[in-house]
């Protein structure tokens, strides 16, 4: 094994960024500034300090946290730690026929009828899914929680693609996303191997479970895919170490799906992933992440649901 | 360029300044880009980005150093206790506890290879070395972190808790 493999895999479950993603609407204002302050060197001259876009984007910062405060969800028993609120686990029916073939060949099985099937995304393009995922606040024992996910839609418009973010509890946001990939793009691999290594630029760790959850979500939330790019999803899905089919289930949209689950301590805490899949289609209908042994400074129980993700196709 | 490596170049600083600052430093690092984008390399662009973004955190961090030195100077100093869970698992990790313990140079060559996945050639042209001398330096550093690793196994080190805390498990 190389010098670099051992020190990835030394290194890869304790990424500080494993799950990070920049805001969107922050970087495109900084680009906007960026591309500004070079508009107005050219006419003005001599570079402007940055100390102004210092100062508005640390302003839209607190504008954000002051807006995510006032959505939290004040729990009861101020005075002790209250548990926050998470959704309640999916319920799980795992048959003998399931438990009779081990996960990877189900998997790969289920890829080879996406792949024969081989249709492209229907027209118009557009991606549409709901997210949530736990965060709570501890100040002073009095613990706040929400459990109010986001539906987002992501239309192809005439002026470039367009992304409607919806609190399920209230507050609406549109706006063009300039920089988001085509939907259709062809360079997305057919190929698990070959997908693995294309996410693995953007996301290091997507040998792991947590990581593949993360390149994956990334993915289902940019493109929309082909039967192909699907089959390579779920040889990707497949490759996992310790992948299990964990039963079939009813996901959160009311679709019935299996789940194939893996587990790591990707995230500082031992947690298991789960990918819900159509076994007619290949399409990836729903991930989870549930804590599964301890919940370390997150007053939550044990199972506890601490994030999933919804996919519900094309908006178009 | 900005919309295909933003996010990579994000959790490149997000792995080296705090989690408040990484959006401002990403910036900066863009901002750079844009006055020497004649420069960019045609291929292998992103272990370029990186190479800028390792100067301009070098210099925030050494800016912040300063800052914080005057302060220690003035005998004000004030504590800002908030965590994300992030930070916390971090801290408890024997890995990153034992890699922020090593040189500026160790930590680079270990995070371009094990946190940014760069091979070799890619990290060398990040750092502006040979592959072959990168190579060197990897399995050099590769062996203080596994010694780091096996003195702090013996440690007890422990993260005291903060007055205010902020807890989450975002994606």
């Amino acid at each position: 094994m190389s010098t670099a493999k051992r020190v990835r895999e030394m290194m890869v479950a304790s990424d500080p960024a494993a799950g990070e993603l920049p805001d969107r609407a922050e970087a495109e204002a900084a680009l906007e500034m960026i591309l500004g302050d070079a508009a107005g060197r050219q006419v003005e001259g001599p570079p402007r300090r940055s100390r102004p876009r210092r100062l508005v984007l640390g302003l839209a910062a607190a504008a954000t946290v002051s807006a995510a405060a006032t959505a939290l969800l004040v729990l009861p028993g101020g005075s002790g730690p209250a548990a926050a609120a998470t959704p309640a686990p999916l319920a799980y029916h795992l048959t003998a026929e399931q438990e009779s073939t081990d996960a990877r060949t189900q998997l790969l099985q289920v890829a080879r009828t996406a792949r024969s099937a081989g249709e492209t995304p229907v027209t118009p393009l557009g991606l549409h899914w709901q997210q949530w995922a736990l965060n709570t606040r501890d100040d002073r024992g009095k613990v706040t929680s929400r459990v109010v996910p986001y539906d987002y839609e992501i239309l192809n418009g005439p002026a470039g693609l367009v992304i409607r973010r919806r609190s399920l509890g209230g507050s609406d946001k549109t706006r063009t996303d300039p920089f988001h990939p085509t939907l259709g793009d062809v360079s997305t691999p057919l190929d698990g191997q070959a997908l693995k290594d294309w996410l693995r630029r953007r996301t290091a760790g997507v040998d792991g479970p947590g990581g593949a959850s993360q390149a994956v979500h990334d993915l289902l939330t940019a493109r929309a895919l082909t039967g192909g790019q699907r089959a390579a999803v779920l040889e990707l899905i497949a490759s996992l170490p310790g992948l299990e089919v964990t039963g079939t289930v009813t996901d959160r949209a009311g679709r019935v799906g299996v789940a194939y689950s893996a587990s790591s301590k990707e995230s500082g805490l031992p947690t298991r992933y789960t990918f819900i899949i159509d076994p007619g289609t290949g399409r990836v209908l729903a991930q989870e992440a549930t804590l599964t042994e301890t919940a370390g400074m997150l007053n939550v129980p044990i199972p506890s649901v601490t994030s999933y993700n919804v996919y519900l196709g094309n908006s178009g | 360029m900005y919309g295909e490596h933003h996010t990579a170049v994000y959790r490149y600083v997000r792995r080296r300044v705090a989690p408040e600052e990484a959006a401002d430093v990403t910036a900066e690092v863009f901002t750079t880009v844009w006055r020497r984008f004649g420069d960019r390399p045609r291929s292998a662009v992103l272990p370029w980005l990186y190479g800028v973004a390792r100067r301009t955190v070098a210099n925030h961090l050494r800016a912040r150093e300063s800052a914080l030195a005057a302060v220690r100077a003035g005998e004000s100093v004030t504590v800002v206790a908030a965590r994300d869970v992030g930070e916390q698992v971090a801290a408890r990790d024997a890995v990153q506890r034992a890699w922020s313990g090593l040189s500026p140079a160790d930590r680079e060559v270990l995070a371009l290879t094990g946190w940014e996945g760069l091979p070799v050639r890619d990290a060398a042209r990040a750092l502006g070395c040979s592959a072959a001398v990168f190579s060197m330096r990897l399995l050099r550093a590769r062996k203080r972190l596994r010694t780091a690793l096996d003195a702090s196994e013996d440690g007890s080190a422990r993260t005291k808790a903060a007055d205010t805390r902020k807890v989450g498990v975002a994606r």
